[in-house]
Parts: C-alpha cells; sequence; structure tokens
C-alpha cells in the first residue's frame, strides 16, 4: 500500500542512493533499479520526515544533497525524481 | 554475577561444507571445543546456539536440539537456538555467560553456525534480507550491499579519499586471512584489483564484500570457582577471563536511522563495555569486529572507540590498524577475507580473540593481554560487544 502521507510532488533532499546490482531473489528479474533515501521537507501538517524509496534516472548519478520531488509510486515503494526547478 | 572464564574453543575452517549438515557442522566445533576444555558434555548445563537462516536456506529448526542430542548432552541442558541476524553468534555467547554468571550451571556452550554456500548468490541476499524491516525497507529491491553502498556514498562526502581508505581495509584483511588456516579466502590482493573488481551496490565493488560462508565455532564457558582444581591439572590451558560481553539495539530500519556514518547500537555497546569491565579504549590490544564490507570496518573502528572518529580510514591506509601497528584490527582476516557463516561470525571471532589472547594465534598480535569483540545484526538492529581478558591481565 502507498503511504496516503505521501502526495505526488512531495519535495524532499536526496540523502544517499546506491545502485543494486545484485538484487534479492525476489527483484532479480527487474531491470537495474535505485533505492535512495530522502529527507521530505514538512509539508501540509507532516513534518520533517526521512523516508527509503528509489530514484529515477540515476545516470547519471544525482548529487548528494540534490532537491527532489515524488514522481509516483510503484507498487508501495515512493519513486523520486530531480525536482522540477 | 560471578566471574566468568573462557576454557575451551573449537572451530571448523570458514569456506565451503557442500557435505555436512547443519547440525553435524555444529557439533563437530562443540567437540572440539569440549576436548580443548576437558570438559565432558555430561557436564554441560546449556546450549545456546545462534544461526540465522537454517529455517529459510536449509529447513532446518531447532538446530539446538539436534545438537545437543549429537554431544549427549543432559536432559536437563536447555538447549535453544537464538537468532539476531549478522549478531546471533554473539547473542549466544552473551545467553550462555548469562546462565553461567547468574548461577544456572557452571559450564555452558556457547555455539555458532551456518550454512549459505549451496543456495546462490540471489538466493542467499533473500535470505538475508530477513534482516531488514519488510514493510519499509523489504519493498524497494534494497541488500544489505545496497544499504553500506548508500552509507559508502556518504563517507565518500566526507572523505575525497574514500576509494583508497575502502581498498586498504580490504588488502589488510586480505592480506591477514592468509595467515589463518580456518580463513575462506586470505589474498595478496592488488589495488587494482580491488578497484576494478565489478560494482555489486554502487560504490561498493566485490572485494568491498565478505563471501558467502559455511562454517561453525563453539566456546565452552565455566564459573571461575568450578574450574580452580582443574587448573591444577597438567596441560590445562589458562581460562581466559569475560571481562563485558554486552548487547544493545539500534535502529531497525534505515529511515530511522539519522547518521549512515555510525551505527547508535555499537556506540552503546562499547559505551557499555567499557563501563562494565571498567577499562577504556587506550587498554585494549586488538579488535575483531564486524567487516561484512570494507567500509563497516572504519565505521565500526570509530564506534567502539579504538581509532578517533573520522580517522579509521586514514589509519588503515597507514598501517596502524596492521598486526604490528597501533590499533591491530581484523588480525584473523575478519568476515572479508575468514568469512562471514553468518550465525557462526560472533563465536568465531571470540575464538579468535582467545588464541590470541593464549598466545597461539598464527597471526599473532605482539604481547596481546585485552581483546574485543564487536558483532553487528542487520543494519545496526542489534549489537553484542566483549573484553576478554588474559587471567594475568
Amino acid at each position: 500500500m502507498p503511504d496516503p502521507s505521501l502526495r505526488p510532488g512531495a519535495r524532499g533532499t536526496l540523502v544517499s542512493f546506491t545502485v543494486i546490482r545484485k538484487a534479492p531473489a525476489a527483484f532479480a528479474d527487474e531491470p537495474l533499479y535505485a533505492v535512495a533515501i530522502v529527507d521530505l521537507a514538512p509539508d501540509r501538517g507532516e513534518g520533517a520526515r526521512r523516508v527509503i524509496g528509489r530514484i529515477e534516472p540515476f545516470d547519471p548519478p544525482p548529487r548528494l544533497g540534490a532537491a527532489v520531488q515524488l514522481a509516483r509510486h510503484d507498487r508501495s515503494i515512493p519513486v523520486f525524481a530531480p525536482a522540477a526547478p | 554475577m560471578r566471574p566468568v572464564s573462557i576454557v575451551g574453543i573449537g572451530s571448523t575452517r570458514f569456506g565451503r561444507h557442500k557435505e555436512t549438515p547443519l547440525d553435524a557442522l555444529a557439533a563437530s566445533a562443540c567437540r572440539d571445543a569440549l576436548a580443548d576444555a576437558g570438559i565432558g558434555a555430561p557436564e554441560i548445563g546449556a546450549l545456546y546456539l545462534g544461526n540465522f537462516i537454517g529455517g529459510v536456506l536449509s529447513g532446518q529448526e531447532v538446530l539446538a536440539g539436534l545438537v545437543g542430542h549429537q554431544l549427549g548432552l543432559p536432559l536437563s541442558a536447555p538447549c535453544s537456538k537464538v537468532e539476531g541476524a549478522c549478531a546471533s553468534g554473539g547473542i549466544a555467547f552473551r545467553q550462555a555467560w548469562m546462565s553461567v554468571a547468574a548461577g544456572l550451571c557452571d559450564f555452558a556452550i556457547a555455539a555458532g553456525v551456518e550454512k549459505m554456500s549451496h543456495a546462490g548468490t540471489a538466493r542467499v541476499t533473500e535470505a538475508l534480507n530477513c534482516a531488514m524491516d519488510q514493510q519499509r525497507d523489504g519493498p524497494t529491491g534494497l541488500s544489505f550491499p545496497g544499504y553500506f553502498g548508500m552509507a559508502a556514498r556518504v563517507y565518500g562526502e566526507a572523505h575525497a579519499e574514500w576509494r583508497s581508505h575502502l581498498t586498504a581495509v580490504t588488502r589488510k584483511n586480505k592480506a591477514n586471512g592468509l595467515k589463518n588456516p580456518l580463513a575462506q579466502m586470505g589474498e595478496d590482493v592488488s589495488a587494482e584489483t580491488v578497484e576494478h573488481s565489478p560494482l555489486v551496490a554502487d560504490p561498493l565493488r566485490l572485494y568491498d564484500c565478505c563471501p558467502i560462508s559455511d562454517g561453525a565455532a563453539a566456546i565452552v564457558i565455566a564459573a571461575d570457582e568450578a574450574v580452580k582444581e582443574r587448573l591444577s591439572r597438567a596441560g590445562a590451558k589458562a581460562p581466559i577471563r569475560i571481562a563485558a560481553t554486552v548487547q544493545t539495539r539500534g535502529a531497525p530500519d534505515v529511515a530511522s536511522i539519522r547518521n549512515l556514518l555510525s551505527f547508535e547500537a555499537t556506540v552503546e555497546a562499547a559505551r557499555q563495555a567499557y563501563r562494565v569491565s571498567g577499562l577504556s579504549p587506550s587498554d585494549i590490544d586488538f579488535v575483531e569486529l564486524h567487516d561484512c564490507f570494507s567500509l563497516t570496518e572504519i565505521l565500526d573502528a570509530e564506534d567502539l572507540g579504538v581509532v578517533p572518529r573520522g580517522m579509521a580510514g586514514a589509519w588503515t591506509r597507514e598501517g596502524r590498524t596492521r598486526p604490528d601497528g597501533d590499533m591491530p584490527i581484523n588480525v584473523s582476516g575478519g568476515l572479508l577475507a575468514k568469512g562471514h557463516p553468518v550465525g557462526a561470525t560472533g563465536v568465531g571471532q571470540l575464538y579468535e580473540a582467545v588464541r590470541q589472547l593464549r598466545g597461539e594465534h598464527p597471526n599473532p598480535v605482539n604481547d596481546a593481554a585485552i581483546g574485543m569483540t564487536h558483532n553487528l545484526g542487520g543494519a545496526g538492529v542489534v549489537c553484542t560487544v566483549s573484553i576478554l581478558k588474559r587471567a594475568d591481565a
């Protein structure tokens, strides 16, 4: 289930990320993906908080501390993308 | 609590044990430890066995009962498997210590065992993920190399020469492993080989990761008052005192970790271990710590306080953590070279420390009197730290 408190476009900063090149068995058939940690800015009653999700695209590698925003949910996973300026 | 010592140790080689079942592997290490102690199975009052993924990878639970049966332990001896991911072995040791220190029995066995090499990398990666929060972290497809990859990227922001720090850890531990006959993969490896090995979870590469291992280790512990009379026997080895053995908890999921360059469970465990033992980092002669990845050794050394914060990478590169350095770390080869049969690792570290303190280690630290071991579970959800002392220290 997607986290209902995470609204599309929610903004934050990229804490770190990694490209998983040896995936756990359940993910072994997926195309290459990057897992990311994001610090969300306070938003509509939700305080600042840290979440885990994915980031796309990851090539070229995003800069740590870069502004990101929630692009969509993939199953229950929040997927972040570089924030629109 | 009464004073307690280690009086016997045993270990299989870490590596591949395809033909040996889990229980037989553990029992063989236990028999070696009993023989080393000169104690018979009927005297053992409790068995604690660390094992993490025997259920998932081998379909085998109630392992402690199987091992107790093979050893012929008394029916009155509780035999319990304990689980705390990669810290299962350290937890087993502390549980056995508690039984003896509290006076429930005079002799106990702490053992650990794991078999992983029969499963492929993807299955092992998935099994290890049982140590992850399956509501938040698991669904993202994160792996443990992935968590430490994210930490390594943060480390790289703080240390421009991060790659050479990580490489120095791997090269040191691989070189140490060459001198340890129990080690799975010691190697005289060049920086170029390390730094051109395949990426596993950016920026971590194959040589930054510990191998997939099978193995078992066991320790016999005894109340000091119960072994006094044994010590007069010819050939009895000097007991090694347990100055502290503590267990702490930490963040269970990635988003709850505030600082990716430190584990709060380790910091707290070290604090408690120094408090209980009355010792300080400068008293420690060597450390066997949880280097599941090259980066982890750097973070652990700083969290344990045996190297100044922010300096472990540079210290390693300068050779100060080699066996002849200021603070020898993972003289056994560590998880990176000796191997990481997860449930056995914590007990294996204690085995190495005891051999070092007895002065019988194949890769000796000069005049080692006090040693520390550190076993970390998951991404820091559980930690055990123990301090062992030579009786004359």
